[in-house]
């Protein structure tokens, strides 16, 4: 009784949302201040470092393993006034995972005609997430990201284009990865969701030159225009003042790492094997150039060609969503906070999803999901902590099957967006 | 007739009562073993200006993370006072077959009770001054490559543990034919300082050497056979699967 009247109040489920983080926040300085195992994240400690040398006047590039944009620190940069504007990052970061709630939150409402108490619990997917609210406490900085998404989403909903824009642009220049919506958006802004009226005739089958130029609408170029404009104009600037290794740091280093440290990758084990010299071939590191060249291939052809184009008519959340979840599955790297990624966009897809409408096909899931990840986890467990070789079969067998079950969970909700399900 | 002349020097033995440690690694050690170092007891500076230090040379497969040093809370619980100084190979990432350096070298100093903890503990139940004073380093391996085998086993030597302390003599050390300096951890510390040195066990760990051995688990070859196709034939049927449901 008292969870149905709870999700009837905005006032309540926001609150909560943000109590869940003040707790976490007040829980995780205890923890800092009593014990050597710190709850704060490592990457946290990382950020921090770099806007006190950004205080200093210097790079924030002096930090090793600062591999982001500048303007990260520069947003934390109240972190070097002394006392409890430390934790200024974490209370920033949990702030911003409750603005990107009360955004999702106001898309549900008016863009999908969803009553008050229904759409309050799927934002409560993400404002209620223990894991969400753990992971932007802790200072990872994946939910501040969020807000800039969701927020580019509801932009383009909204019909704000120069700010979507924008936003997509500096998106990109934050974290790379959103550039694959640019297809989505692109794909979807075509004269029907832009609210041009056709004309009243049938149209005959049109010659190629006639959709090429019925393409190029002015939303799309004002997407275009305000998203090159802001990506480069970030870069430019931050070029002139922090040099070569913004570049090397921010943009490079992603492109070409191989993190040979054991992750969920199904990649993970041929690139240690890959690139790991061997004996008959006189010691030398052989390289496993083709392999990291070849695995873009899969990853950026369904998340930035296909799945866009085949889906982002019928559904643009659900259809960023699946973009996402194919490009972290696909991806060379996998570690947790990634899924942070696509579980943002989950509350728009899951009302009308299979996943919920079947049990059995939605509880298997999510049992597979975590055993999945439980099964990866034992084995690195033996790995680091009891020194067992679990490379193969353990740790190999564990990210295969990980990767299935992902798969497996992205083909249905492939399915559902494209048999037109999902009501936009 | 023979002339017998005397210099000061900067490197001196401990004076009784004495003291030795041991050195050894945690176990399991897994890919994060920690460096153990007993003393046989409790340490007392042999004169007040005198600090107890550790200097680690760590082959390129192992690693310090410094950053994981700048927390007292951290620092005091494995009797660290602080991390002086790291040099080397130090990147946090990287397997070792990319690293060009030998390895990494560093220097600790070492939290030495207060004689106050040390009557109390003579009263302890558990323990008599006598008892011994542990420190702990905790340290990273980096992947080693890949091999016919399940684990590959790597030396780890010895540190060296010593006081350093001020001597008013250490401007004179200059005259002293014998001094060399700058050859090793002596270049960490000023010109006034003179070390005396604590003596390893002497039947190492029971081993009778100063080296001690750390299974590291590596990629078996001899069960890869099926990664490569596996990897990629998987990647494949699912990318053609997902286009199928695509279209």
């Amino acid at each position: 009784m008292a969870l149905s009247s709870f999700f009837r109040s905005s006032r309540a489920v926001f609150s909560v949302a943000v109590l869940l983080r003040a707790v976490f926040l007040i829980y995780g300085l205890f923890q800092d201040a009593l014990s050597p195992m710190k709850y704060t994240d490592i990457d946290y400690f990382v950020f921090t470092d770099a806007a006190r040398f950004i205080s200093q006047g210097r790079s924030p590039y002096a930090r090793d393993t600062y591999r982001y944009t500048p303007l990260l620190a520069w947003f934390i940069y109240p972190i070097t006034w002394p006392g409890f504007w430390f934790s200024f990052g974490k209370v920033l970061f949990a702030v911003g995972d409750i603005i990107a709630g009360w955004m999702m939150y106001h898309i549900l409402r008016s863009y999908q005609n969803m009553p008050q108490e229904r759409a309050l619990k799927f934002a409560g997917i993400w404002l209620l997430n223990p894991m969400v609210a753990t992971i932007s406490t802790r200072g990872s900085s994946e939910g501040l990201l969020g807000v800039f998404i969701i927020a580019l989403l509801w932009a383009v909903l909204a019909k704000r284009i120069a700010v979507a824009g924008a936003l997509l642009g500096f998106a990109v220049h934050f974290k790379i990865y959103p550039f694959i919506y640019a297809a989505s958006i692109v794909w979807w802004l075509d004269n029907d969701h832009i609210g041009k009226h056709k004309t009243s005739k049938p149209q005959p089958v049109d010659s190629f030159a006639t959709v090429a130029v019925h393409f190029v609408n002015r939303e799309r170029v004002v997407l275009a225009l305000y998203s090159l404009l802001t990506f480069v104009g970030l870069n430019v600037i931050m070029y002139s003042v922090y040099g070569f290794p913004f570049l090397e740091h921010s943009y490079l280093y992603h492109l070409i790492r191989i993190d040979h440290r054991h992750n969920f990758s199904p990649y993970n084990t041929l690139l240690y094997l890959n690139s790991s010299p061997k004996p008959t071939l006189g010691f030398v590191a052989s390289s496993s150039f083709e392999l990291e060249r070849l695995a873009f291939i899969p990853q950026i052809f369904l998340s930035f060609v296909m799945i866009p184009f085949s889906l982002a008519k019928k559904n643009l959340p659900s259809t960023m969503l699946a973009q996402t979840f194919a490009f972290v599955t696909f991806n060379k790297v996998c570690t947790s906070q990634y899924f942070l990624w696509y579980m943002m966009f989950l509350p728009f897809y899951l009302p009308d999803s299979t996943l919920l409408r079947s049990r059995p096909i939605g509880i298997t899931a999510l049992v597979l999901w975590v055993l999945g990840q439980f099964f990866w986890l034992q084995q690195g467990y033996q790995l680091e902590f009891l020194g067992q070789s679990t490379f193969v079969p353990g740790l190999w067998i564990a990210s295969i099957f990980f990767f299935l079950v992902n798969v497996g969970v992205l083909g249905i909700v492939i399915t559902d967006v494209a048999s037109g399900e999902i009501c936009p | 007739e023979p002339t017998r002349f005397q210099t000061p020097t900067r490197h001196y033995p401990l004076p009784p009562p004495p003291l030795t440690y041991i050195a050894r690694i945690s176990t399991p050690t897994g890919l994060h073993p920690t460096l153990l170092i007993n003393l046989s007891r409790a340490p007392q500076p042999p004169n007040p200006t005198c600090k107890l230090h550790t200097h680690l040379t760590l082959p390129s497969y192992l690693f310090i993370d410094k950053y994981s040093f700048t927390d007292p809370l951290f620092l005091s619980s494995h009797n660290l006072h602080s991390l002086r100084s790291l040099s080397g190979a130090t990147d946090l990432e990287a397997p070792d077959w990319v690293i060009k350096q030998w390895g990494s070298a560093a220097l600790f100093e070492i939290v030495v009770p207060l004689p106050s903890q040390i009557s109390d503990r003579a009263g302890t139940r558990d323990g008599d001054a006598n008892a011994g004073w542990n420190i702990s380093i905790p340290m990273h391996l980096r992947y080693l490559p890949a091999s016919q085998s399940s684990h590959a086993s790597v030396p780890v030597p010895w540190p060296v543990v010593f006081w350093a302390c001020r001597s008013e003599e250490g401007t004179k050390l200059s005259t002293n034919p014998f001094d060399r300096i700058h050859l090793g951890y002596e270049g960490l510390f000023g010109p006034k300082t003179r070390f005396m040195h604590v003596a390893p066990s002497a039947s190492g760990n029971g081993t009778g050497r100063l080296i001690e051995w750390i299974d590291v688990p590596v990629l078996d070859l001899r069960k890869t056979a099926w990664v490569e196709a596996g990897t990629v034939g998987v990647v494949i049927a699912t990318f053609l699967g997902l286009c199928f449901v695509l279209f």
